[in-house]
């Protein structure tokens, strides 16, 4: 049990450095706080970030601005129909030893690296989603028999387009479960809009410096592990995730007419460990209702899946999750136990 | 003298042991604790009401560090919030030697595991608050026993296990006591209205238990109803009222569920931060339902019923003069009963009810508008009584009216009249006459057969005709007889109705008290009534004051009517309206004549009305009161 100042401090130090980050980022990005701040929890989440939203809105320069601000590796890889997994994984590559000989050695693919910009991922066969999908997974790919571990941190942030549908393999459900969050990049509006002009049309640009290393970013990781959750609140966590579900016995009835499949346990679990980090960065050890409400639509708006109904009458899993919040009677769930 | 000792485990590694325990000896424990370092509790020993706690510098006698153990093999059901983990830096009394009474402690309390706990934790309190009471022999006021939270704002060392506790206990409290206010305040202002509900429509209540029974049960059911909430809904409750963002909620649930978690000291010190200083009327405020707010209202109205000039629960006590004329009336009923011969089959019922009713009215607290009502009742019953034998009559009058022959007019109307006695004569002077003719045909012999046979046929239904006349006789002297009874009633009834009032001093507020047993049912009640303002006879009001002034050859200036009728154009509504003229005519008639004429209406209607006799004489005066006097009518008139 470590010293009450010391986790007070080292609580107060989580805060600091999440806010310097956030402050690196937005000398570059604009307007989009919200997102910026919600891409971060996922980072120290250990989570991986979809992105969506029509092309042009800064999605990819989020993105590479952030590794900047991490001394941390970057690539990415713009996703295509004819992308191969091994273009994403690395590949086995004929060379010539220093004897002379021939050997066969592992081409490290772009996934190799701390963070990995994803970009356009519906655009590409399932077969490439799968095997970039499961190297979020398992935090390591296997070629050729040889399991290879990514370096920590592995954070990926994909990015798709809702538009201009033909020619892309939209994402079975199954592998956006894989992500973290889902975030909906909407437009800016006008003042943003001309500080973006001011910034990206002129001989000025924004210098981003460094603020966090590899290893800050697990120790910060391991201090969201570290909060306190009480059951009441795990409760209230469940009770929001369960309430998606349209056979559930607490589901409203929006989410019995429109909703197909609800949150899976990864959404829970999401939602714990993301409202973990919006805790610390409200100076708390401790997770409450509220950092889940904060949590709520990023993590399970990819996770409620609507059906034909919900569909056609142009429902969204947001309006559905609003609904939900308001249904949940956090009190009675703490008078309850 | 009870004497208890304890060593505790604690820190010091030393097996648990109690003065109790019939294995151990309290002194020895005693003074093997004493000197034994950090976590000892060396003596705790009870002397009638009296605690008193010793303890070396180092020993932990407020830290109930100890007691935990305690509760691990003595009392395992009750899990102390965390103290049992209290850490070894905690502060410590200053003084080489502590002695402290405690007072309202009694020994069952010290003897118990929670007793223990209690004592200590506020002794702990106590020390860090006032450094006073830290002198040996010093004694703890009774106010100063004020919990760790206080401790806390004068010792920040202190744990913040201790104010956790200290918090949700206060908050148990608070909550517990704004609940029982709540259900006194909910069911004082119901059990209000049903007791005044009670007293006004039950029979009289005595207030006294009646206030002692709501003095008594509105508590007990507060008490009863109230349920002490769980802390963890006591510390989720103060979150929200707070704004904690649940970290008070979470400090309660790891400590009863992970008291190793990780993050709990960083928590426990930031919640302990932000309770202090510590409010719980913030998340328990007391506050009243409607109800409560209502609630002192049906009290107000109790006792002002109660205390007010108004209200006299006992009867009045009976007026001697109505006390004596109504035996005098007993005793004429009880006469007239007696004397009353044979009037018809219903004679002997009619006795009866006069016999029933001379005994009511014999009765010491009856009242004059008791007994008049028993007057109108028997009235009533023998009006109805008259009204179904006269239709008995009439039917069964047809009836006999068709039997004679058509050549017996006089016999016809006689029976058309009413008139029994002569239609009897006649009848047996017929059937005299049809002898002498049954005779005179038998001598004739064969020849006479057939005319026997008419005779006979015509002797039949003059027999049956007879049989009629009899029973008709019957019912019309049952009609007299009710009739008598119903006269002699009257004049009593009116003798009765000519008493005095007794001057009501004071109203009664039990105004339903008459509805007690014995007294007739509320639907008999309602039905006398009725009867003062409903007119049961449609000739009533037949002779009106028009009539008898035309009598009296009213003046055709006197009064002009003039009646105008008015049509709308829209609508088909027709409204009639009438005018009385002022126009100055004058009356050729003295008032005198024209108010005699007035009287004699009035007594008309009086006499053929159902006007209660109680009142009749009201009217009487009301008339008489009109009348000028003979000083009045010599003046000359001015205009």
């Amino acid at each position: 049990m470590s010293e009450p100042r010391e986790r007070a401090a080292e609580v107060e130090a989580f805060g600091r450095d999440f806010q310097n980050l956030k402050n690196e980022v937005q000398k570059e990005i604009v307007g989009y706080d919200r997102v910026v701040e919600q891409v971060l929890t996922c980072l120290f989440a250990g989570g991986h970030v979809l992105l969506e939203g029509v092309p042009g809105l800064g999605k990819t320069l989020l993105v590479r601005t952030l590794a900047k601000a991490l001394a941390v590796r970057f690539s990415r890889v713009q996703f295509s129909p004819d992308l191969m997994p091994a273009d994403i994984v690395g590949t086995q590559v004929l060379v010539t030893s220093p004897d002379g000989g021939k050997e066969f050695r592992f081409q490290r693919g772009p996934v190799f690296s701390n963070i990995v910009l994803a970009d356009e991922v519906n655009r590409t066969t399932p077969k490439t989603q799968a095997a970039l999908l499961e190297a979020m997974q398992e935090h390591s790919v296997t070629v050729g028999g040889v399991t290879h571990h990514l370096e920590e941190p592995f954070f990926v942030l994909g990015t798709q387009n809702p538009i201009d549908m033909e020619g892309t393999y939209p994402l079975p459900e199954a592998q956006v479960d894989r992500f973290l969050f889902k975030l909906r990049i909407g437009y800016l509006d006008e003042a943003s809009l001309l500080k973006v002009i001011d910034r990206t049309t002129s001989t000025e640009t924004a210098r981003i410096e460094t603020v966090l290393t590899p290893e800050r970013i697990q120790a910060m990781r391991g201090l969201v592990r570290e909060v306190a959750v009480a059951d009441h609140v795990k409760r209230y966590a469940v009770r929001l995730a369960t309430s998606t579900h349209p056979e559930g016995q607490h589901a409203p009835a929006s989410i019995r007419r429109y909703v197909k499949f609800g949150a899976s346990p990864r959404g829970i679990l999401g939602l714990i460990l993301a409202g973990k980090v919006r805790a610390l960065t409200q100076g708390r050890i401790n997770l409450s209702g509220e950092d889940l409400r904060w949590a709520l639509h990023p993590t399970l708006r990819h996770r409620v899946i609507l059906n034909f109904e919900g569909e056609a009458e142009g429902i969204t899993s947001d309006t559905l999750l609003d609904e939900i919040v308001a249904a949940v009677d956090e009190e009675a769930l703490a008078h309850s136990a | 003298m009870p004497e208890l000792a304890a060593r505790t485990e604690g820190r010091g590694g030393i097996p648990v042991a109690a003065a109790n325990d019939p294995e151990l000896d309290p002194r020895e424990d005693s003074a093997q604790a004493v000197g034994q370092g950090p976590g000892l509790l060396s003596r705790l020993t009870a002397q009638q009401e009296v605690l008193t706690v010793e303890a070396p510098l180092e020993a932990r006698v407020e830290e109930p560090s100890g007691v935990g153990v305690y509760g691990d093999h003595r009392v395992g059901s009750v899990k102390p919030l965390g103290l049992e983990r209290l850490p070894k830096e905690a502060p410590q009394p200053s003084l080489d030697r502590l002695r402290v009474a405690a007072y309202r402690e009694p020994l069952e309390l010290a003897s118990s595991f929670v007793g223990h706990l209690h004592v200590l934790t506020r002794l702990r309190a106590t020390l860090a608050w006032d450094p006073s009471l830290t002198r040996p022999g010093a004694r703890i006021p009774e106010g100063s026993l004020r919990g760790p939270c206080y401790a806390r704002a004068l010792m920040p060392d202190l744990d913040p296990r201790f104010v956790v506790s200290d918090a949700l206990r206060t908050l148990r409290q608070r909550a517990e006591w704004a609940q029982t206010l709540g259900w006194v305040a909910r069911l004082g202002f119901w059990a209000g209205v049903l007791a005044l509900l009670a007293v006004a429509f039950l029979p009289p209540v005595a207030l006294v238990p009646l206030s002692a029974l709501l003095v008594t049960a509105v508590p007990l059911g507060a008490l009863l109803l109230a349920k002490s909430p769980d802390d963890l809904s006591l510390a989720k409750a103060h979150d929200q009222a707070l704004g904690l963002s649940d970290r008070f909620s979470t400090c309660v649930d790891l400590l009863a569920n992970d008291p190793e978690h990780a993050s709990l000291p960083a928590l426990l010190e930031d919640t302990v931060a932000r309770l202090l200083p510590f409010d719980p009327a913030r998340s328990q405020p007391l506050q009243l339902r409607a109800e409560g707010k209502w609630a002192p209202l049906p009290y107000l109205v109790l006792m002002a019923l109660a205390l007010g000039p108004v209200f006299e629960r006992a009867a009045a006590a009976p007026d001697p003069v109505v006390t004596e004329a109504l035996q005098a009336q007993a005793s004429e009923v009880a006469r007239f009963a007696a004397a009353t011969e044979d009037g018809g089959p219903g004679a002997k019922k009619r006795r009866q009810q006069l016999e029933e009713l001379a005994t009511a009215l014999a009765k010491e607290d009856l009242s004059k508008k008791e007994a008049l009502k028993k007057f109108a009742k028997l009235l009533d019953a023998l009006k109805d009584e008259q009204k179904k034998l006269r239709e008995q009559e009439e039917k069964l009058r047809e009836q006999a009216a068709k039997l004679p022959p058509r050549k017996e007019q006089d016999l016809i109307d006689d029976l058309h009249r009413g008139d029994y006695e002569r239609s009897a004569n006649r009848i047996a002077e017929l059937l005299k006459k049809l002898e002498e003719k049954k005779r005179k045909a038998k001598a004739k012999g064969q020849e006479g057969l057939e005319e026997l046979k008419k005779l006979e046929e015509e002797e039949a239904k003059l027999k049956e005709l007879k049989a009629k006349v009899l029973k008709l006789m019957a019912l019309h002297r049952d009609i007299g007889g009710a009739g008598k009874v119903m006269d002699f009633l009257r004049n009593a009834e009116g003798e009765l109705g000519e008493l005095d009032d007794p001057k009501v001093t004071k109203r009664r507020f039990a105004k339903f008290g008459e509805l007690k047993p014995g007294n007739p049912p509320p639907g008999q009640v309602q039905k006398v009534k009725r009867r003062l303002v409903k007119q049961k006879d449609p000739k009533a009001g037949a002779a009106t004051v028009d009539e008898w002034q035309a009598e009296a050859e009213r003046s055709e200036h006197e009064r002009t009517e003039q009646k105008q009728k008015v049509r709308e154009r829209q609508g088909e509504a027709a409204v009639t309206q009438t005018q009385v003229a002022n126009d100055g005519s004058r009356s050729a008639k003295g008032a005198r004549q024209v108010i005699k004429a007035s009287k004699r209406a009035a007594e008309d209607t009086i006499q053929r009305q159902d006007v209660p006799v109680g009142y009749r004489r009201y009217l009487r005066r009301y008339f008489e009161g009109l009348e000028p006097d003979e000083s009045s009518e010599s003046q000359p008139e001015k205009r």
